[in-house]
């Protein structure tokens, strides 16, 4: 995790053990997966998140909070017709957060494949 | 946390399976927001129904001098006996139709919760009207009116484009470069095998014309009208397995 302690190995190189690529914000596993959804559209209804990640609607809106105030995401308050709905847009700080946790993901992978292939 | 989400990763997962999960969580959203089995089957019928104004009558296409039209029916052609009809025709079924796929894409954005970014969809499709409208006028002046050097320096691009513009089949490309913009944006696999296949055929008819060295009596007045609508087919059969894989998806 990005606030991940101990001294990375020599091995590792200047950016360290890929964990060290890990946000703590982003590697939540419905922060992962709420961010995931976002970047694949261009806004999308907090409804369909909570339908895709299994969420209760408080749970989300508080992990919807923490991503708001880290600037991963952006949400937007309107109605459709008479209906309020509430749309999240994801922000570039937020693809980018995305993107270093996937690198970070498949680096460990290709660790792990390593070191089981070495053993 | 109650839930234990089928789909969406887990944090004691390995990283094998977090990636797994967000795979799948991507597949699951994009599958959600395509809705390109619309455009698909528009732009094919649009296709269809301009058939009769590449149909010529009797007399040989290629003894007819080109016409002088109004400039707004550019994306006419000039070799057509009618080019006018034809050129007012796809001003308005292009426009019409990138305004109408706006209008289903945000339709269908909000009936399924995710939106999918049209925006440069729509700006390639109005952008690439209004470049088709003085495109031909631009080409004609390149080939014939600027030095000996210019004209011969791009006839080799300047000379096929006049000659797709000249056979009413500029909408093709407009068409074709709105679909393949829209494949980009909906991360689509199949659209973009659609589109390209589209594009392939509106080049090789071309080609055909550019290369075969037709004399005036090789064409009869089909021979505008099988260009024209040899790549539509691409379109419609593309648009309806869209149609029936979106409509197994949500069944």
């Amino acid at each position: 995790m990005s606030s991940a302690d101990g001294p990375a190995d020599a091995a590792d190189g200047p950016g360290g053990h890929p964990t060290n690529g890990l946000s703590d914000t982003v590697h939540q596993r419905n922060r992962l997966g709420i961010l995931t959804i976002a970047a694949e559209a261009e806004r999308v209804e907090v409804a369909y998140l909570r339908d895709a990640l299994e969420l209760t609607a408080g749970n989300l809106s508080r992990h919807l909070a923490v991503l708001e105030a880290a600037d991963l995401i952006q949400i937007e308050r309107g109605y459709h017709g008479r209906r309020p709905k509430t749309w999240i847009r994801i922000t570039q700080q937020g693809q980018a957060a995305l993107a270093a946790e996937i690198e970070a993901l498949q680096e460990l992978l290709r660790r792990h494949q390593q070191f089981r292939a070495s053993t | 946390m109650s839930e234990k989400p089928s789909t969406a990763p887990d944090d004691r997962d390995t990283p094998g399976e977090l990636l797994a999960s967000v795979a799948a969580l991507r597949r699951r959203t994009r599958a959600a927001r395509h809705a390109y089995w619309l455009p698909l089957l528009l732009f094919g019928l649009l296709l269809a129904m301009a058939a009769p104004l590449y149909v010529e009558s009797g007399e040989s296409p290629g003894m007819r001098a080109p016409r002088e039209n109004p400039a707004l029916t550019g994306l006419g052609g000039v070799f057509l006996e009618r080019s006018a009809a034809l050129g007012w025709y796809w001003l308005v079924a292009l426009i019409g139709g990138y305004l109408l796929s706006l209008l289903w894409y945000r339709w269908h954005g909000v009936r399924v919760g995710v939106h999918t970014p049209t925006r440069a969809y729509a700006i390639a499709g109005i952008a690439g009207t209004l470049v088709g409208l003085v495109l031909p006028i631009t080409l004609r002046y390149l080939l014939l009116n600027t030095a000996t050097a210019i004209s011969n320096g791009t006839g080799w691009v300047t000379t096929p484009l006049l000659g797709i513009a000249d056979r009413g089949m500029v909408p093709h490309l407009v068409i074709a470069i709105g679909l393949l913009v829209l494949a980009r944006l909906e991360r689509s696999r199949g659209l973009t095998v659609v589109a390209v296949t589209y594009a392939a055929a509106v080049v090789v008819v071309n080609v055909y014309f550019e290369t075969a060295n037709l004399q005036p009596g090789d064409l009869n007045r089909y021979s505008f009208l099988l260009a024209a609508l040899l790549p539509a087919p691409i379109l419609l059969i593309g648009g309806i397995i869209a149609l029936f894989t979106t409509s197994k998806r949500s069944a």
